[in-house]
């Protein structure tokens, strides 16, 4: 049962995941993406991971991508005014990921499973058990997370503000 | 740690210090709190203490790069006054940024868990995107920054890749408890990869072949104290945060990524120096000398021992300090002039003799030339190398070397053989002169005693 649902969301997720790439019209790939985010967060409950499922389905395919989608319809890109890149700049980047997909794909299909560490994760996933590793183990990273934001703020409203 | 604390405090504190439109008298503030940091900081030397449950490890290794990165800071924070004197924005917001950015950049120096390295290449590296495009009406620097944002958020993304696979296949993000796991027999081929994805990214931030493409036109459209930032803090920073991961993790199985990083030295090192001698805007220049020194540096992280350790620190401290004086001159060059090229150079020797002493120290020293501090962090790179077996890598770059002082020498022959190339007064400013004799005087002193730095680390 769950192997089947896994295979499933994965077929979503990576037919979405084309579709964002292929798809002409930028909204549409917009959308996909949230359909891709959606098949993660089935992956994540999967693995029991409760609390990273609904922050991935509020914060990315809720908040972000909804600004995406509102920043995609503002920039009317839906004109055919992209630049043509040259044949050479095409083969080398379709060489390129190719490369990168074959030694991904040849170096995950070599990894044994019992090295990766795949194990039972029981209560990891709840929201009690992230809390308490959050403001545990993990608390200057959170803390230190606090500056990351903080200086983006900051950078987006001396990028935007009106000249004085 | 102290310093971590003070100077996330520092940053917000000025950035409420533009409520009463200070301006530049903010630099009263913040350069006695930076001095400040580095001698508290400097006083956790052998303490080697770890904070919050392993996430941060101040070993002297630590604390020697992050008072190197505070102090980089500091003089960098002596040329603001020059570039901002005129601005009728506020400052006090950019000061703020390069705060911050500092502030990750100790992260990344003193991590033990690759969480911290994340988080620190994140808020060194958010800042800077928005101060590359902080001179608004310049659409060089509008370019700057786009481009060094959608390139910086791949490598960032590609960095986090490659921990993933790491942590896949080791368990663990904890720098010690990685070394454990590969320690192993077994070792995973995802591993690999896993390196090979994080040095990529790192690579990114130094600006390494072939990881260099957006240095040229990042460094030639950003202000130019931002610039002079990115070229020293950033590329210390990186270079210390992946010697860092390098050393206490994968030391010993070295045999998995050498070899790449073998090619990746010797191709920035050509790359880079032959790019440069053709190069006729300074900033251009700087940004392909800089390319050529990751070169030099990225030797250390092949042998990747203590001896090591401690000659990439001399070398990151004789390259910083160079890279400083060049820039302050230039900036003081580009006020009077307003030009970028290396034209306004000309004639510098019967102009203005004390900027041209200035850049024969900070030029003689970046191409490495006796006896001042440059030839030093070469010759203690280059021993280790060979002690280390990688002679044939040590010829290349000291044939790359010679090829380098080339450009070097052509802007010194420049400035004191030609004529006088524009008669605009040029202002010097008492703090900027402050900064550039501190540093051609540590050049010097450096030069003249290497051994004050050695067995720091």
């Amino acid at each position: 049962m769950i192997l089947t649902t896994f295979y499933i969301l994965s077929a979503i997720a990576i037919v979405c995941a084309l579709m964002v790439v292929l798809s002409k019209n930028p909204v549409h790939s917009v959308l996909y993406l949230v359909t891709c985010f959606f098949a993660f967060s089935g992956h994540y409950i999967l693995m029991n991971a409760q609390f990273l499922a609904v922050v991935n389905i509020i914060v990315y395919a809720g908040a972000i991508m909804v600004l995406f989608l509102f920043v995609v319809m503002m920039l009317n890109l839906n004109k055919q005014n992209q630049l043509d890149k040259s044949n050479v700049a095409r083969l080398a980047s379709v060489i390129g990921a190719g490369a990168l997909l074959l030694i991904i794909v040849a170096s995950v299909k070599s990894a044994e499973l019992d090295i990766l560490g795949v194990t039972q994760l029981g209560e990891l996933g709840t929201v009690q058990a992230i809390g308490k590793e959050l403001f545990s183990t993990y608390l200057l990273p959170f803390e230190i997370s606090s500056v990351l934001l903080f200086s983006a703020i900051v950078g987006a409203i001396l990028l935007g503000k009106k000249e004085i | 740690m102290t310093a971590l604390i003070i100077l996330s405090l520092l940053g917000i504190l000025v950035l409420m210090m533009g409520l009463f439109h200070l301006k530049n008298k903010v630099l009263i503030l913040i350069i006695p709190v930076l001095i400040a940091g580095i001698f508290l900081n400097a006083n956790e030397y052998g303490l080697n203490a770890s904070y919050f449950s392993q996430m941060v490890h101040f070993d002297n290794f630590a604390i020697s790069f992050s008072s190197l990165l505070i102090l980089t800071t500091t003089l960098i924070f002596g040329l603001c006054l020059q570039q901002y004197k005129t601005s009728k924005k506020p400052v006090e917001d950019i000061y703020a940024l390069i705060i911050f950015s500092l502030v990750g950049a100790i992260c990344m120096v003193s991590f033990n868990n690759l969480i911290m390295f994340i988080l620190g290449l994140e808020i060194m590296s958010v800042p800077l995107y928005v101060l590359a495009g902080s001179n608004r009406e310049n659409v060089l620097s509008n370019e700057a920054s786009l481009k060094y944002f959608l390139m910086g958020a791949f490598a960032s993304a590609i960095v986090i890749f490659g921990m993933t696979l790491i942590f896949g296949a080791t368990n663990s993000f904890q720098l010690d408890e990685i070394r454990n796991a590969v320690s192993g027999t077994k070792m995973p081929g995802v591993l690999q990869v896993g390196i090979l994805l994080f040095i990529g990214g790192s690579l990114f931030k130094a600006a390494a072949v072939p990881f260099h493409f957006w240095a040229p036109d990042v460094y030639q459209g950003s202000p130019t104290v931002i610039t002079a930032f990115m070229a020293t803090v950033v590329k210390t920073a990186a270079f210390a945060g992946l010697f860092r991961f390098m050393m206490v993790a994968f030391q010993d199985i070295s045999g998995l990524w050498v070899n790449i990083l073998v090619i990746i030295t010797i191709a920035t090192l050509f790359l880079a120096n032959f790019s440069a001698l053709s190069q006729t805007d300074f900033k251009r220049l700087m940004a392909y000398s800089g390319i050529s020194h990751a070169g030099y540096m990225l030797i250390a992280i092949l042998v990747l021992n203590m001896n090591a350790a401690d000659a990439l620190f001399f070398y990151s401290v004789s390259y910083s300090l160079a890279t400083i004086v060049a820039f302050g001159i230039f900036l003081t060059m580009k006020n009077a002039t307003g030009e970028y090229s290396l034209e306004i150079f000309k004639g510098l020797s019967r102009k203005n003799p004390f900027l041209a002493f200035g850049l024969v120290i900070a030029f003689l020293s970046l191409a490495g030339i006796p006896p001042l501090a440059g030839f030093f962090g070469k010759y203690f790179i280059f021993t280790s190398a060979i002690k280390g077996g990688f002679l044939t890598v040590v010829i290349i770059a000291i044939i790359n070397t010679m090829i380098g002082a080339y450009y070097y020498l052509k802007v010194l022959n420049m400035a004191f053989t030609k004529d006088v190339y524009h008669s605009a007064p040029v202002k010097n400013h008492l703090l900027l002169d402050a900064v550039i004799v501190f540093a051609a005087i540590g050049t010097l002193i450096l030069g003249f005693f290497p051994g004050l730095l050695q067995g720091f680390i």
